[in-house]
């Protein structure tokens, strides 16, 4: 119990919890107005790490929706690609069939076969913001040679290997000559190697075989290209080789019914691969689009951390202000009271 | 008993009553002082001569003093820690999220920095041909470097001024010990002679406070009224009517590696690393802690990052064998891996030849080869795409590393992990400091109200007593002109008298 109290005191303990009670008001002023402790890290303290983690992770799955984003036009643009690809693929087929190696159509199944040949190189060639999407990671270079430009080794190679087997060129009228049985050795022995291997990768092809891989959530990392270099286009770029530039023309009808039927079968296994190969573009489209959509809810949870963590209770805080308002007022008046109440004012 | 007794003891109440009005007015005087006055009382004896002040005493309290002074040592302990920590706390920043994005932090902490440059490195892996997100996870990897460049001089600044601080510490101890000394040697003289000595004593009292802010003490008083001063941690300060000296050399720069200098006392020293008897509270203690624990861990945490970043960038050799090079991130003229990570949060910068700002080339970081070693290229076929190296990079990232457990946070983590536990760290001893602080400044204020209370002045009670005296005053008066008139009268009757 104090039965004596000396004058400073009395008057400053009054001094004193004003000070106090205006920074406190000052201080919940400013987390009423942004909604967040005056100073977070100081209120978080041990947790202030676990705030900047948990805001580092939303930056992170922000990232990876952004990569995503650019994945996913790439590997859209490959699948229309594929999917022109396989049309094409499969009207020449149907031509072939229809034709049943019937030398009348020669011709037009000939241009068919320049046309779309140009048209795979240059769907090959295809690039997306200055990237060669089927160059696996080579992505600065052409992946395939242009068999109709200079220098073009893919059909000098050709042209070479018709002259050793034959000895003429293909646009020799003696091609005529050509069994059916020779031709069918020549396509299956000296032609089809032209396709695979290291001829391949020498005349027709800079792509790598390495394709591009991509994070895709922070678990996920999936296979995002595919290469020039799949057997689905070297079974193309030689059905249509082979329609295209072996004098297809001239050929006696035996002669170019082996290369119809081998152009068929190169065809069909060349379509059942396209089609592969477009379930597995769409089967990482649809986990990209899974993932992208789990990684916002994700972010909607962690920001809910993170607002949890930062943010004051507007209610609290206001009835904080309006209690210290009235404190103040109280020691106001309080301090111009005991002012009053001295003993000098009464002598 | 005589008429002229009468009149010389009521001549002493007058004398003893303006004595006391002296008092009282001194008293009035010191009532809203806001150093030390403790009140004075006039003990007044009576004799059958009449009555006098035979001494002043003042109203003390050893026990409140005592705790009013550890009080005082141990605010001044967390103030000086508490704005050390503020000034640490700039490397950090405001660490909420930005409220313009969702994502991302303003923080300027290694931890943000340090996921920024992870994301642009993210961002480049998936488009590894593309030469503008090269640059940009270049240039988040310097921010990030500078970053730890600046983190590592505020805390040499700290450092510094921390030092300096203990060099003012100390000089103002050892001009308070002169000061007391000097009141000290007057109040035993005093007491020796009989004098007052009660207003050498309220200085004395109000040194002792001044020296508690500046470092821990105890004392002791003696038979003779002098004064001994101990530290808080017995080590003598002033002892037989003598201060013992002081003794601090300053150092005026520091990095990572320098040692502050200790403090003695006669020999002895009482704060740095080498401290026998370590002080525990005051200014001093506090600078001591900031100058030689606080920011010397959070200086090993940093450089364990940047040890980390180098090591998880390093190149080896593709072709042949090797040591593994530094890349992306460096020292300045580094041509190996450093050795030991002291000092490495201040020297970090990113390599030259990475740096497109100094005329490297950004693409160095998909394909290696920053050392300008052929050897140590990744990308031999030089693909545009080339994610084997980035995937690396990034896979190191987020490896776990051994760190030294001078960091105090752990020793193996991944660094973005350690990049915020030593946020928390920070902050952590920052909340500490601030709530210890708010405590200790209510401890101090509470002391000083049941001091002041103890011993301090109240106006009424001295203006009641005023009256008392006043009335006094007129009494003793009234008496002396009674007595005066009875002497008239009687000298008068005399002079009527026929002779």
């Amino acid at each position: 119990m104090i039965s004596y109290i000396s004058t400073q005191s009395l008057s400053s303990a009054m001094r004193q919890s004003i000070l106090q009670m205006q920074s406190q008001l000052a201080s919940a002023e400013n987390e009423l107005s942004t909604g967040n402790y005056a100073d977070i890290g100081q209120t978080l303290g041990a947790q202030a790490g676990e705030n900047i983690s948990l805001q580092n992770q939303i930056s992170y799955l922000q990232t990876l929706t952004n990569t995503n984003n650019i994945v996913s036009t790439r590997l859209s643009t490959t699948q229309n690609a594929l999917a022109s690809l396989q049309a094409n693929a499969q009207s020449l087929l149907n031509s072939l069939i229809e034709n049943n190696g019937v030398t009348s159509n020669a011709n037009a199944i000939q241009a068919t076969g320049v046309s779309d040949l140009q048209n795979l190189i240059s769907t090959l060639n295809t690039s997306v913001n200055g990237d060669y999407i089927f160059g696996g990671t080579n992505t600065g270079q052409q992946p395939i040679t242009d068999y109709y430009g200079t220098p073009a080794p893919n059909k000098s190679a050709v042209d070479n290997a018709f002259l050793a087997a034959f000895g003429m060129t293909q646009t020799s009228a003696g091609v005529s000559t050509i069994s059916g049985a020779s031709m069918q050795s020549f396509l299956d022995n000296q032609f089809a190697p032209l396709f695979q291997g290291t001829n391949w990768m020498a005349d027709w092809s800079s792509a790598s075989n390495q394709t591009l891989t991509n994070q895709i959530s922070e678990t996920e990392t999936v296979s995002t290209s595919v290469s020039a270099n799949n057997a689905a286009f070297q079974n193309l770029a030689q059905a249509y080789t082979m329609l295209a530039d072996l004098g297809t023309q001239n050929l006696s009808s035996s002669a170019y019914q082996a290369v119809s039927s081998t152009a068929q079968g190169l065809l069909t296994s060349a379509i059942s691969s396209l089609t592969n190969l477009q379930t597995n573009v769409g089967v990482v489209q649809s986990s990209i689009s899974s993932a992208t959509n789990q990684m916002s809810l994700q972010m909607n949870v962690l920001s809910t951390q993170v607002n949890n963590l930062e943010s004051v209770n507007p209610y609290e805080v206001s009835t904080q202000i309006s209690d210290l308002q009235t404190q103040i007022e109280i020691s106001y008046s309080l301090t111009a009271q005991l002012q009053q109440l001295s003993l000098v004012k009464y002598l | 008993m005589s008429l002229s007794s009468a009149a010389l003891i009521a001549q002493s109440g007058l004398n003893t009553i303006t004595a006391q009005t002296s008092v009282l007015s001194r008293n009035i005087t010191g009532a809203n002082d806001s150093s030390i006055y403790s009140l004075k009382t006039a003990n007044v004896i009576s004799t059958p001569y009449g009555s006098q002040v035979a001494s002043i005493t003042r109203a003390t309290n050893q026990a409140v003093f005592a705790s009013l002074l550890s009080a005082t040592s141990a605010n001044a302990t967390q103030t000086a820690l508490s704005s050390g920590l503020e000034t640490l706390n700039q490397t950090i920043g405001n660490i909420s999220s930005s409220s313009s994005s969702a994502s991302g932090s303003n923080s300027t902490s290694p931890a943000t920095l340090l996921s920024n440059f992870t994301n642009a490195l993210q961002s480049y892996e998936a488009s590894p041909s593309n030469a503008s997100l090269a640059s940009a996870a270049v240039s988040a990897a310097s921010t990030l470097a500078q970053g730890l460049n600046t983190a590592a001089s505020t805390i040499n600044q700290v450092r510094e001024q921390a030092d300096a601080g203990i060099a003012t510490s100390v000089q103002s101890i050892n001009s308070l010990l002169a000061q007391f000394q000097s009141v000290n040697t007057q109040i035993i003289q005093g007491t020796a002679s009989g004098a007052d000595v009660t207003d050498a004593q309220d200085t004395r009292d109000n040194i002792l406070t001044q020296l508690a802010q500046q470092i821990g003490i105890t004392t002791v008083t003696n038979a003779n009224g002098g004064m001994s001063i101990y530290t808080d941690s017995g080590v003598t300060l002033f002892q037989g009517g003598l201060p013992r000296t002081v003794t601090f050399t300053p150092t005026s720069t520091y990095t990572a590696s320098v040692t502050g200098n200790a403090v003695y006392i006669d020999g002895v020293p009482i704060i740095g690393p080498s401290a026998t008897m370590p002080i525990s509270s005051g200014t001093l203690a506090g600078l001591a802690s900031l100058r030689d624990n606080i920011s010397v861990t959070y200086e090993a945490q940093l450089d364990g990052m940047a040890g980390g970043l180098i090591s998880a960038f390093a190149e080896s050799p593709q072709s042949g064998s090797g040591p593994n090079l530094p890349g992306l991130f460096t020292t300045s003229g580094a041509t190996s891996l450093p050795g030991s990570v002291t000092g490495l949060a201040s020297q970090i910068i990113v390599n030259a030849s990475v740096d497109p700002s100094h005329g490297g080339n950004p693409l160095l970081l998909r394909d290696g080869g920053i050392s300008g070693n052929s050897s140590y290229v990744y990308n031999t076929a030089g693909d545009a795409s080339y994610q084997g190296r980035l995937s690396q990079l990034i896979a190191n990232l987020s490896m776990p590393q051994t760190f030294s457990s001078s960091g105090e946070i752990g020793t193996n983590m991944t660094l973005g992990g350690y990049a915020s536990a030593s946020v928390s760290w920070l902050e952590a001893q920052r909340s500490n400091a601030s709530s210890q602080s708010t405590y200790q400044s209510t401890l101090v204020s509470t002391a000083t109200t049941a001091l002041s209370n103890a011993t301090g002045v109240n106006l009424d009670n001295q203006m009641s007593q005023m009256l008392d005296l006043e009335n006094s005053y007129s009494a003793t008066a009234k008496l002396i002109s009674t007595i005066d008139s009875m002497f008239n009268t009687l000298l008068t009757d005399f002079q009527s008298m026929p002779l």
